[in-house]
């Protein structure tokens, strides 16, 4: 009860701080005080967030929100992490990295002027308001239920891995990046002094939400992998599109920002994806909370807050567009056909980019508003997704190998040397694709063709290692690892489903399978049948495998555990399917080539975001 | 003609290229790649030449329905309470599936059954198709 109190007491003093923080962000002589004001509203939302947490830890069922996700034999790290398994916790979540953000920046705010900062401190406060009292009024992760539960609900096996740590804060510090970013776009255009400068001042801040996202979005596809037993990393569930789209927009923003230091001209251009960016972060936020979806992610169902979050969206959208519009100057920078010229094609990648958002948008949004005014349900399958994209892809590939080698002004292309690189490139490929399979795939092929010239059209950046440049190659060589990965993965999987019974040994594609030995086990809130199976390989490796059958006792929720042998070249993938009688269990192993380097792509480009943030080649 | 006007014509054209061949591709692909989403009810409404697509089926697994078969082959009937539709499919059901428990197939009719190509369960024990809960 005291907890409860005290929770939804900060969150209310919160609520009000907000309040007067947009009123003294207009007063130049109140800018200690607002120093002061905003980390003491970061600390307070941190002392909610803690208070709730105790409230986990403490297994205080009488506040519903921890009866709804907790039970008293969660390990204590679920128990932590369940504090974001629901729609009142993460929004709680949303508004700590929120004010998070805000600390760093009021306290770290580089070259920006002071009006400046003011400008986009209000901007943030505007939106932390927003979300608070949308908390206080319609989710309130405090409130007490009027009979005490004997024990929790408990916690969807599903979100019980460690991935459940690090993937719904990491995603949630890209998100709210974006309103960081956002926010100094709209204080860009809205001072006059300052319209040429925001762009350099708003990079770093791109850099590091961009860099976040693209590491939670990394995160959770792994996660997925391993938990959801299908050996699929990618599945274009509408949250995963959630997440993607404005990862997409970000990938176009970092670059125009680049151009727009070059050329004035473009930093509108970089307000309206800085606009995108944002407003799909809320979408995000709007299509995993608002129970619209019939999605693996839903776990709150209530069409109110929906309807509040889309007015949100709504109002953002419309102001936004409203000050883009009002600072608008005309200036055509189409006046010279340069097409080759490193503005042009960096131009074009923003355009394939917002392209690809839009695909995404539309794939993810059709269902939704088709069921509105029909009230006829219907899906789209994942094939239009890989259909669309996989041309804009192969084109992104393209002018990403162009503009490397591009300067402002040009394109300096000689046939003789081009002709040698892909004939090369050509080569590689078939060696590549020789040793998965007798069989050329038209897919495969040129996927593999462009990965491949990509790397030797990086080939002076390479071979120079400018400091400078190390950032954006390192960036560069994730997307060259990942794209690696993804077309291995999806074009040379093999897949066995097999059953099998104590002591058999089951031979698929001249690799043997042996059940050794059967045992069975207590964990903390689960029992598990755990299989011990032998590999020997068609390629002379032996190793083995533990997959699981396990039961959440709690919800009585059967879940197999997957096993998996990760090498650098592939991964073996087993999982248990179901007990079929006498004693024989149905048995799925996969062989996954390459899988990590996805995942490794996306680090390494974070790594080049993150690097990229201290360039000294763009800052202003 | 005028520098300008040419250059800026000839990023007219190609702009219009591109946003045609972009609309293209999504229309062909959403047309290949919508699938309808019925219950069992539904699907017995449906004339056959209605379901020459990828259909999506939600309802409950029935219970004792579920027959195993040789090299993961697996049949088994899923219902809305009202009707029912049986399901074949080879391949391992996903964790959370249970008899009695809400469960998503998509796959393609044919004239008897449904060959599935994907069988969901949810995430949420307490979980049940929106339909079928009505």
């Amino acid at each position: 009860m005291i907890i409860a109190f005290s929770g939804y007491l900060t969150l209310l003093s919160c609520g009000f701080l907000s309040l007067y923080l947009i009123r003294i962000c207009r007063k130049p002589e109140a800018f200690n005080a607002l120093k002061t004001w905003v980390v003491c509203h970061g600390l307070l939302l941190l002392a909610a967030f803690l208070i709730l947490t105790y409230g986990f830890i403490t297994d205080t069922w009488s506040i519903a929100y921890v009866a709804q996700h907790s039970h008293s034999a969660l390990p204590l790290i679920y128990k932590i992490c369940a504090v974001w398994g629901g729609h009142e916790g993460s929004l709680l979540l949303w508004v700590s990295i929120l004010s998070l953000w805000m600390i760093v920046m009021i306290l770290y705010p580089g070259p920006m002027s002071q009006t400046y900062l003011r400008l986009s401190i209000g901007i943030l406060c505007v939106i932390a308001a927003g979300f608070e009292w949308f908390m206080i009024v319609t989710s309130n992760p405090f409130l007490v239920l009027p009979i005490t539960p004997l024990d929790g609900a408990d916690l969807n096996p599903l979100l019980q891995d460690p991935g459940m740590v690090s993937h719904p804060p990491m995603l949630y510090m890209g998100y709210v990046g974006f309103s960081v970013v956002y926010a100094c776009a709209i204080a860009g255009m809205l001072s006059k002094e300052d319209r040429p400068k925001w762009s350099a001042w708003a990079r770093p801040w791109a850099l590091a939400a961009w860099a976040s996202l693209t590491v939670g979005i990394v995160l959770g596809s792994a996660w997925a992998y391993r938990e959801l037993g299908w050996g699929g990393w990618w599945f274009w569930d509408p949250v995963e599109n959630a997440s993607f789209m404005p990862w997409l927009v970000g990938v176009g923003l970092i670059h125009s920002l680049i151009l727009a230091q070059r050329q004035p001209d473009f930093t509108h251009w970089a307000g309206l994806l800085a606009i995108f960016g944002f407003i799909l972060s809320l979408l995000g936020t709007f299509l995993v909370r608002s129970g619209i979806l019939i999605s693996v992610h839903a776990f709150a169902v209530d069409a109110t807050r929906g309807i509040y979050l889309l007015g949100f969206l709504g109002v953002v959208l419309c102001v936004s567009l409203f000050v883009l519009l009002k600072t608008y100057q005309r200036q055509s920078s189409l006046d010279t056909f340069d097409w080759h010229a490193k503005p042009k094609l960096l131009m074009f990648n923003n355009v394939m980019f917002l392209f690809a958002m839009m695909v995404v948008v539309l794939g993810t949004l059709f269902p939704i508003l088709y069921q509105f005014i029909t009230n006829d349900p219907l899906s789209i399958g994942p094939p239009y997704f890989n259909s669309v994209l996989w041309p804009v892809v192969i084109l992104l590939m393209v002018l990403m190998g162009l503009a490397v080698q591009a300067n402002w002004f040009g394109l300096n292309w000689e046939w003789r040397v081009q002709i040698k690189v892909i004939l090369a490139a050509l080569l590689i490929a078939l060696a590549i694709s020789f040793c998965f399979s007798t069989q050329l795939h038209f897919h495969a092929m040129l996927s593999l063709t462009l990965i491949f010239w990509l790397i030797l059209m990086h080939r002076q950046h390479w071979l120079q290692l400018n400091f400078q440049r190390l950032p954006m190659l390192i960036a560069h060589l994730g997307f060259i690892v990942t794209a690696l990965g993804i077309t291995l993965t999806s074009q040379f999987s093999e897949e066995h489903i097999i059953s099998m019974k104590l002591g058999e040994t089951v031979t698929s594609n001249q690799t043997a399978v042996t059940w050794k030995k059967a045992a069975s086990y207590e964990g903390d809130n689960f029992w598990a049948m755990k299989m011990y199976l032998s590999f020997h390989t068609k390629n002379g490796f032996n190793f083995d495998l533990h997959p699981e059958y396990r039961v959440y006792t709690a919800s009585k929720t059967p879940l197999p555990h997957a096993s998996i042998a990760p090498f650098i070249w592939g991964d073996y993938y087993v999982n248990v399917g179901q007990s079929i009688g006498d004693g024989a269990w149905l048995i799925r192993w996969q062989f996954k080539p390459f899988a990590r380097w996805i995942w490794l792509g996306g680090f390494l480009m974070a790594a080049g975001g993150i690097l990229s943030m201290r360039n000294k080649r763009y800052a202003s | 003609m005028n520098e300008t006007i040419k250059s800026r014509f000839l990023y007219m054209v190609l702009i219009i290229l591109l946003v045609g061949t972009g609309v293209t591709l999504i229309i062909t692909a959403l047309n290949k790649n919508i699938n309808l989403y019925l219950t069992p009810t539904e699907l017995a409404q449906k004339s056959p030449n209605e379901l020459y697509r990828m259909i999506k089926v939600g309802g409950l697994v029935a219970k004792d329905s579920v027959i195993y078969k040789k090299n993961g082959d697996v049949e088994f009937i899923i219902t809305d309470t009202k009707s029912k539709t049986k399901v074949k499919y080879n391949g391992l059901l996903p964790g959370l599936f249970q008899e009695g428990k809400g469960v998503i197939v998509e796959g393609q009719w044919q004239s008897n059954y449904l060959q599935a190509s994907l069988v969901l369960a949810k995430h949420d024990e307490n979980y049940t198709p929106p339909k079928v809960k009505q």
